[in-house]
């Protein structure tokens, strides 16, 4: 079958958001991700956390659209 | 005494709607799939339920208790493989299928041994998840309702094979839409409470900081100890393994199209990350902050009382008194109610209608296939109830890396290949999958998991805990080499059909 592109493209947001968690988490040098951060009170973790799953929502609700109708077979 | 109170209560509404659904649900199509009438939204609750799980809930913050930030790779994989499989599986799978995981590959292949082999690993994958859920909770309500293990495994037991076999998938559903909206309101409780008495969430930050030994190390990545390759063999083993999970997956069919199927995941994403992230960024701080370090909450020995996976009960008492600790109580109790009817759903539907009827020649007798589907539920929660009393002191992580290991390697390629792959025959279906399952097992068997913490070696053989990362590959490609080489003429027709 093909595969269409918004798909393939819905996919990759996915995989390059989720991408630098284990990364990061998975360095053997502590990552710099303190108190500092682009907003002083809320540490740099906890940003990247609550964007990651934010943008896996958004992803979500994208994709809808695009396979209504779309037999996939 | 709240806690008792908020028992009873819970019990007692459960078993109304039980009541309620058993008499709407006939046939099989009410009994398995809530005759697919069931809205995107409630469906959405249904499936944030799921994946809500006393794990999530008590585990997850446990795990910032001790390796701070990193409790977030046991929150958005999960997350990242359900937002995957909306985009690829979900929608053709709601069109192919009706009841089970059976049907879908019956659609493109039909293959009396195929549709036997989807609904074994179906059960195994659900018993191994059943049976740590059922571990877990009678650990759980042990200590927060002062019974024996034993006790609280036979009443979580005696619950969902009542749930279940009188209820089907409508009481199961509403079992979990009402424990979802109850968790939901808790945490976000729990949340205001904690921000109100810290003065604002900077000032929890900093008071979780300044009761944290290591300080401000508390929010940073790495706490774990984990090496890049387990952090990464971790998020894809999860990811993999969630668009396996049987009793996920058929909830698609309990909505009424595919549309409305791919519309209940992302309700069901959406409340999974805004619970995942008041988890994340004020409850698992708010215990550190509050229980930490605070000897009404500790043994004599320094221990956290109960165990690390209490410190969201004992924030609960710390912040709202008996009457939260009561509310929280009776809460985890209804999670683990409602994922344990879920799984015990999707063992028993396997059963009957992928084995019982694969089994039959002719025309299938649907209130006998239903009386399979009722002897099944009373088997498998029997069974479960006993594998979990003989479990009781094995570690969970192992059977829940099981689950997720063969959901992932046994499950998801297969019905993945069976979808987008119209050159898959029904003999590279069921070899692919076989070897998917058992180089999963296999490397689980000789994974630090097992092989170290169970067996007592010294090294791994395997450094991988979540098995996918080589075994779903490995099913992938012998699905592939195997349906291109089959030259089977029954399979060429059928994958032409």
């Amino acid at each position: 079958m093909v595969v269409s592109r918004k798909k393939l493209l819905l996919t990759a947001v996915a995989c390059l958001i989720m991408a630098p968690l284990p990364i990061i988490t998975g360095m053997d040098e502590s990552s710099p991700a303190g108190l500092a951060s682009p907003l002083a009170a809320i540490p740099l973790s906890a940003w990247i956390g609550l964007v990651t799953m934010l943008v896996l929502i958004v992803v979500s609700w994208l994709s809808i659209e695009h396979d209504n109708g779309e037999s996939g077979e | 005494m709240t806690a008792i109170v908020c028992f009873i209560a819970l019990v007692i509404a459960t078993l109304a709607i039980t009541g309620w659904a058993a008499r709407r649900s006939q046939g099989r199509s009410g009994v398995y799939a809530a005759d697919s009438a069931l809205g995107p939204g409630q469906n959405g609750f249904a499936i944030a339920g799921d994946f809500l799980s006393a794990s999530t809930f008590l585990g997850t913050t446990a795990l910032f208790f001790t390796a701070g930030a990193d409790m977030i790779l046991y929150l958005a994989p999960f997350l990242f493989g359900l937002c995957l499989m909306l985009i690829w599986i979900v929608g053709p799978l709601r069109r192919m299928g009706r009841f089970t995981l059976g049907d879908v590959l019956a659609y493109r292949l039909p293959s009396r041994g195929l549709r036997i082999y989807i609904g074994l690993s179906t059960i195994t994958i659900s018993i191994a998840y059943l049976i740590a859920q059922l571990v877990g909770a009678g650990m759980l309500i042990a200590i927060l309702f002062g019974l024996t293990f034993e006790w609280a495994v036979v009443i979580v037991g005696v619950l969902m094979t009542i749930y279940v076999a009188f209820g089907g998938m409508l009481a199961a559903s509403w079992v979990q839409i009402i424990k979802a909206g109850l968790l939901i309101s808790t945490v976000l409780i729990i949340c205001v409470l904690a921000l109100v008495d810290a003065g604002g969430l900077s000032e929890l930050y900093a008071r979780a900081a300044n009761t944290f030994p290591e300080g401000t190390k508390l929010f940073q990545f790495g706490g774990s100890g984990m090496s890049m390759f387990s952090t990464i063999s971790l998020v894809i083993g999860v990811a993999a393994g969630t668009m396996g999970l049987p009793h996920i997956l058929i909830r698609a069919f309990t909505v009424k199209d595919a549309l409305a199927a791919q519309r209940s995941i992302a309700v069901g994403a959406t409340l999974i990350a805004i619970v995942n992230g008041f988890l994340f960024a004020i409850v698992a701080p708010a215990t550190v902050a509050y229980v930490m370090g605070d000897p009404a909450y500790q043994t004599e020995t320094g221990a956290i009382r109960g165990g690390t996976n209490m410190v969201v009960v004992h924030l609960a008492t710390a912040l709202g008194g008996e009457v939260l600790l009561g509310i929280v109580a009776a809460v985890t109790f209804a999670t683990i109610l409602a994922v344990v009817a879920g799984l015990t759903i999707a063992v028993a539907s396997a059963s009957a209608h992928d084995l019982y009827a694969s089994l039959q020649k002719g025309h299938i007798d649907e209130r006998k296939e239903l009386r399979v589907f009722r002897f099944a539920t009373v088997a498998s929660s029997a069974l479960a109830v006993i594998l979990a009393i003989i479990f009781k002191e094995q570690n969970i992580a192992v059977l829940i890396a099981m689950a997720l290991g063969i959901a992932a390697s046994a499950n998801f390629p297969v019905l993945l290949l069976a979808i987008y792959w119209r050159g898959l025959t029904a003999r590279g279906a069921l070899i692919g999958g076989t070897v998917g399952l058992l180089s999963a097992i296999t490397l689980i068997v000789l994974g630090p998991e097992v092989w170290v913490r169970v067996l007592g070696n010294e090294q791994a053989i395997s450094p991988l805990e979540y098995p996918a990362l080589v075994a779903a590959p490995l099913a992938f490609i012998t699905a592939w080499i195997v349906s291109v080489l089959d030259s089977n003429k029954q399979s060429v027709q059928v994958q032409t059909a």
